[in-house]
């Protein structure tokens, strides 16, 4: 069982409905897959067609001392998702209060499921340290990937290095005809030292279309450029796991 | 893994350099270096950050030749 | 019991057979009921592959003939070809079975890894021969020098010494035969070893064979009783001569090819060397020489060591423009003295760089080319010349009126292949005028570029070799370009080449001066003599007719004695050529380039030979359109006299064996065989004079390209890039997209690691392929699209991958088909006049020939269960 980031370097860049469309790409390779909200927005579930009113999670679950794993959905064999769940602003601070008090808590967690799922995958809040615990340095996943998109905003970001060194640079929303992405896309690919290989996904107006039609993207429009695109990323992670 | 495959069968370069069956051909992208160049110069905030990220590689480099020694001064000769 | 008389009216009115046919069907559906098991599986399989296992039967209204057509298919496919995918049958299956066990019992035995890699099913016997020669040339190099000195002088004498004897020592019949089967049957067995041993086998063997026919022609052929058949047959003879030396020529030229490697160049940039890149136009396009330009400017090579210059002969305005827009150099001289050559010169008078790039204006070079080709001039200081191969994505008329584009290699294919490649083992690479690098000091140490005959390229590179400077050759097509488009456009290019050949021939000869090697010679006079080949082609085409019409003793000899010595001297060459040269140029094909050109090249070489001053440049014209089918009646005339003549000779030949002394039959038959040759490759000569329609301005190149699509309403497709032109792509696109017409569309391709948006118009879609429109490019993106289509580094290396391999006998059968298509095309075109009374002819043929069997298609429609 693989632990799975993907670590946006800002909000808003689509790092949730990517995550949601590649654990079908995962799913369609014929492995076993756990998505986890860990985000209190609670959005990865919109992408399965879960009701908007369904307000059951894991965080609620462990708020009221429940078994966190029942509140678990099946979208299809074998790929499953655990929804964060409707919580107000004093609930998602005590929820991150557990959290720092117990880092380890969703490491424990994801070993407790090992032999059900090949890879178990996270949506990150963008703050909240507590919740991503997954990406300290300590309890580091398995594989960490950062998300940003081609403009200046993310690059100063990433001038900054964010800690751990993640293992791929994933580039959301890449539009060749724009000079100032490509420059961009030219510079971070030239740096050296660094072991994030960027790989894209084009810009595609099926990816918000999907989110729109409460689907993920492999399902809504299984032959856009942003699917293929998401299908390729899959098999560097299928190329990744064969590497550790 | 087709489209891996692919994406590694998209380098002109290589493609070349495996039918020449020299893959150590040392060939120089020249157009992507000037193109770079380019780049970096085009916009003022990245011409910037770049002379930023050249001084800390520099100085990563250094501590990382100074840790190297000092392993080495500390293995037995 | 089937129902015989409901099969009779199935075949008589539901598929609209004659009584007579549908009766013929019906016996021979009751003889196959009452004879095979037909509900068996094999039989079954059959019943479902009959499309592909009888082509000429199935779909067509029934005939009389037909039970007869599919006996004889069948026995074909049984005896002939056993299709590939066929599962159990009766007795083929039997035969193919024990092949089979056969076979893997061979493949059992053990041999050597290499030769197991190369050919999966050599004789037994053969397995080890290369591991023996090895293990001989390590006990030879352990003696010591002067024993191995002595063995080599002594193992050569013999050599020699036998070679004489089986050249020199006249044979009756039998020896003879014996003689003859024993070669034949080393070369056959020696053509399966893989490697260049083999080779020089076959080349020996070859040789040997080929000397002999010479050697009985001179001593025992010619009738000296009779001036008449005497200056027959010594023309023939001379004829046969210069064959012989070009044969020979041949083998001493190609018998090594260097396959050199690019040289690497150093990591520093700085000390790599400055470039002047020239592109001389004349008369051309803007629109050609813009491609090449944009490509020019893309190539990888530091910016302040190339500089890239139009050369205009034309001085042009839009040319001075095009040059100062995009920020190239626009070169022009007062004069157009000497052609492309004085523009070259003058170019160098005005340019500094220390090594000098050529292309002509339509060959577009891709980025890779300098870094590949310079290294070599760093490495060995009197490096003169690098030339690399001319490659053209557009057919030429060969490829067009014949259909064998993409699909055999071309008439250049031989040149650039392997004779280039064999000349750069003797230091003799020509330099080809494009595609090129030179030395600029070397050039300037021999006065520029020679201009005193109309092929510059090839004095130039004669001059250099002998100032003592040497040349290069890399096989890796580092550019491409446009070939000639008509026929006549093609002929008037081969007659400058001729012409330019015969007068360096005869102003600065190679066999003679100084600064030469030997082998160096040997390479420039047999390129010239190539060029000779016209008048030798067109004495063979009419040398049987020297009998038939005039019986005139040519070759002097019984007729069976004559076929004992040709046939085996025509074998052994054509299985040795189509060792060496199988996959640069198919057996016999070239018969077909050089009739074509024959007449036209004999006389302006004849000439330039005896008054070399003559004959001025004319230039190649390219890019030219030929808008509906048409037939050149003007090119194919002195064929068409040849075929009359031929047939007159046939006719001939009927008169005499019903008339003439019993003795001549077996000459006459010879003869007949031999017209008949002629008469097939002239018809070929015809079918390549019959120019097919081309519209598209662009040609388009086939690609197989990851490429992406995006549509204006934002959404983004990955896709397939299929072809190229200018302006111009087609993809193939997910099934069930459809794109409305003329809608802006984006298409992006990917070089390195590097992606590129170019904006376009969906221009038409059928099924899964797109077609857009790229012509609203500004200038960068201009620059950017040919950096992603032509000038990929890797555009032009997979040229071979639909080549079919070449098969003697079946390339043999196919230049003869093409041969009688020639006619045929010719009879379409004739008046109706002299089209209807051969029209009952035509009928009987086409009916004699519709019960030939044919070859199914190798892909099996249905899958055996």
């Amino acid at each position: 069982m693989k632990q799975l980031v993907l670590r946006g370097v800002r909000g808003g860049i689509g790092a949730t409905s990517l995550l949601a469309g590649l654990g079908i790409a995962l799913h369609e390779q014929g492995e076993r897959v756990l998505l986890v909200d860990l985000s209190p927005d609670n959005m990865l579930r919109l992408h399965f067609n879960v009701d908007v009113a369904h307000a059951a999670g894991w965080a609620r679950a462990q708020l009221k001392a429940a078994p966190w794993h029942e509140t678990a959905l099946e979208l299809l064999p074998d790929l499953h998702l655990l929804p964060y769940g409707e919580l107000g602003g004093a609930e998602i601070s005590r929820i991150e209060g557990q959290l720092c008090a117990d880092s380890t808590c969703w490491a424990h967690r994801c070993g407790l499921v090992a032999h059900n799922y090949d890879w178990v995958l996270f949506d990150l809040p963008q703050r909240l340290p507590g919740h991503r615990a997954v990406v300290s340095e300590a309890n580091r996943a398995d594989v960490l990937i950062d998300l940003a998109t081609p403009d200046p905003g993310c690059h100063v970001l990433l001038q900054q290095r964010p800690r751990p060194d993640a293992d791929l640079l994933l580039i959301n929303r890449f539009n060749p005809a724009s000079q100032l992405q490509r420059d961009l896309l030219m510079l971070w690919r030239s740096q050296p030292k660094s072991n994030r290989q960027p790989h894209l996904i084009h810009e595609d107006e099926a990816l918000p279309e999907a989110l729109a039609h409460k689907l993920p993207i492999g399902h809504y429009a299984p032959k856009s450029l942003a699917a293929s695109d998401l299908r390729s990323l899959a098999l560097w992670c299928l190329a990744q796991r064969a590497k550790c | 893994m087709e489209s891996l495959v692919l994406s590694s069968q998209q380098d002109d370069v290589d493609n070349l350099k495996r039918h020449l069956g020299m893959p150590k051909f040392g060939y120089q992208d020249i157009s992507a270096s000037l193109a770079l160049d380019k780049a970096v110069q085009r916009w003022p905030l990245l011409s910037e950050l770049s002379v930023v990220a050249h001084l800390n590689s520099a100085l990563d480099s250094v501590s990382l030749e100074n840790t190297s020694a000092a392993v080495a001064s500390r293995r037995p000769a | 019991m089937p129902n015989p008389l409901s099969y009779y009216q199935y075949i008589r009115y539901r598929r609209g057979a004659s009584p007579i046919a549908a009766l013929s069907w019906l016996i021979a559906y009751m003889a196959a009921w009452l004879l095979l098991r037909l509900d068996a599986p094999g039989w079954q399989w059959v019943m479902a592959e009959r499309r592909r296992l009888y082509p000429h039967v199935a779909g067509k209204r029934p005939t009389a003939g037909d039970p007869l057509r599919i006996v004889i298919q069948s026995i074909w496919l049984l005896v002939a070809r056993a299709p590939r995918s066929a599962p159990a049958r009766s007795l083929g299956d039997r035969l193919r079975s024990t092949w089979q066990r056969l076979r893997s019992i061979a493949q059992q035995l053990p041999r050597p890894p290499r030769l197991r890699r190369r050919r999966p099913f050599d004789l037994p016997g053969l397995r080890n021969a290369e591991a023996r020669v090895g293990r001989a040339e390590r006990w030879l190099s352990s003696l010591s020098k002067p024993v191995r000195y002595a063995f080599n002088i002594a193992i050569g004498a013999l050599a020699i010494l036998l070679g004489i004897l089986c050249i020199t020592e006249p044979f009756g019949y039998t020896a003879q035969v014996t003689f003859v089967l024993l070669l034949w049957g080393l070369a056959l067995l020696v053509r399966r070893i893989p490697g260049r041993f083999a080779v020089l086998m076959l080349i020996v063997l070859s040789a040997i064979i080929s000397c002999r026919y010479l050697w009985w022609r001179y001593t025992a052929t010619l009738h000296w009783d009779s001036y008449f058949d005497l200056a027959c047959g010594i023309t023939l003879l001379v004829a046969e001569t210069y064959s012989w030396i070009v044969l020979i020529l041949g083998y001493v030229q190609t018998c090594w090819p260097l396959d050199r490697k690019p040289a690497p160049l150093p990591e520093d940039s700085g000390s790599w060397p400055s470039v002047d890149l020239f592109i001389p136009t004349y008369n051309e396009d803007l629109s050609v020489v813009r491609t090449t330009v944009l490509a020019a400017l893309g190539l990888d090579w530091p910016r302040d060591k190339l500089n890239v210059y139009i050369c205009d002969d034309g001085r042009r305005d839009s040319f001075k423009q095009f040059a100062e827009e995009v920020g190239v150099g626009y070169i022009v001289r007062p004069d157009n003295k000497h052609a492309k050559a004085g523009n070259l010169n003058h170019a160098l008078t005005v340019t500094h760089s220390e090594l000098i790039a050529i292309f002509d204006c339509d060959h577009i070079p891709v980025r890779s080319f300098l870094q590949v080709t310079t290294g070599w001039f760093l490495r060995d200081p009197k490096l003169a010349l690098v030339q690399t191969p001319h490659h053209f994505f557009s057919p030429d008329p060969f490829e067009r009126n014949l259909g064998s584009f993409r699909r055999k290699p071309n008439e250049g294919e031989l040149f650039y292949g392997l004779v280039q490649n064999g000349n750069d083992m003797w230091n003799a690479s020509f330099f080809c005028g494009s595609c090129a690098v030179l030395r600029r000091d070397a050039v300037e140490s021999i006065g520029g570029f020679a201009v005193e005959t109309v092929t510059e390229d090839a004095h130039t590179a004669l001059r250099l070799h002998r100032a003592g400077w040497n040349s290069a050759y890399l096989g890796t097509p580092q550019a491409a370009g446009l070939a000639t488009e008509s026929l006549s456009a093609h002929i008037g290019q081969r007659i400058r080449w001729a012409r330019g050949m015969a007068q360096i021939f005869r102003t600065d000869n190679p066999l003679l001066g100084p600064g030469l090697t030997i082998f160096q010679r040997l390479c420039y006079a047999n390129a010239m003599l190539h060029f000779l080949a016209g008048l030798p082609r067109l004495i063979y085409l009419t040398a049987p007719l020297a009998f038939l019409l005039l019986h005139a003793y040519i070759i002097y000899a019984p007729a069976l004695m004559i076929v004992l010595y040709v046939l085996p001297h025509m074998i052994h060459a054509s299985l040795t050529s189509a060792r060496m040269q199988g996959e640069y140029r198919h057996s016999f094909w070239g018969e077909v380039y050089e009739t074509v050109l024959a007449w036209y090249i004999a006389r302006p070489t004849t000439v330039a030979l005896f008054n070399p001053g003559k004959g001025k440049f004319n230039v190649t014209a390219k890019g030219g359109l030929i808008d509906h089918d048409q037939f050149d009646w003007r090119i194919a005339r002195p064929y068409l006299v040849l075929a009359a003549l031929n047939v007159a000779g046939l006719g001939f030949a009927v008169w005499r064996l019903f008339t003439g002394p019993a003795s001549e039959i077996g000459t006459v038959l010879v003869s007949s065989a031999w017209v008949i040759y002629n008469l097939l490759i002239i018809g070929a000569a015809v079918a390549v004079a019959s120019e097919v329609r081309q519209i598209r301005r662009a040609h388009r190149v086939m690609a197989q390209l990851p490429a992406s699509l995006k549509l204006a309403n934002g959404h983004a497709y990955p896709c397939t890039l299929l072809d190229f032109a200018e302006g111009g792509a087609g993809l193939q696109i997910p099934p069930g997209l459809k794109v409305e017409m003329d809608q802006p569309v984006s298409l992006i391709l990917q070089r390195g690691d590097r992606s590129f948006m170019f904006p376009g118009q969906a221009s038409r879609q059928i099924g899964e392929r797109l077609g857009i429109r790229l012509d609203n490019l500004d200038l960068a993106q201009q620059i950017d699209l040919v950096q992603c289509t032509f000038a990929r580094a890797d555009v032009w290396l997979n040229r071979h991958q639909d080549f079919e391999t070449d098969r003697p006998l079946h390339s043999f059968i196919e230049v003869l088909r093409i041969g009688g298509r020639g006619y045929h095309r010719l009879y379409e075109q004739l008046p109706s006049v002299l089209s209807t009374p051969l029209r009952p002819f035509l009928r009987l043929a086409a009916w004699l020939l519709s019960y030939c069997p044919r070859t199914p298609a190798s892909k099996s429609l249905v899958t055996p269960s």
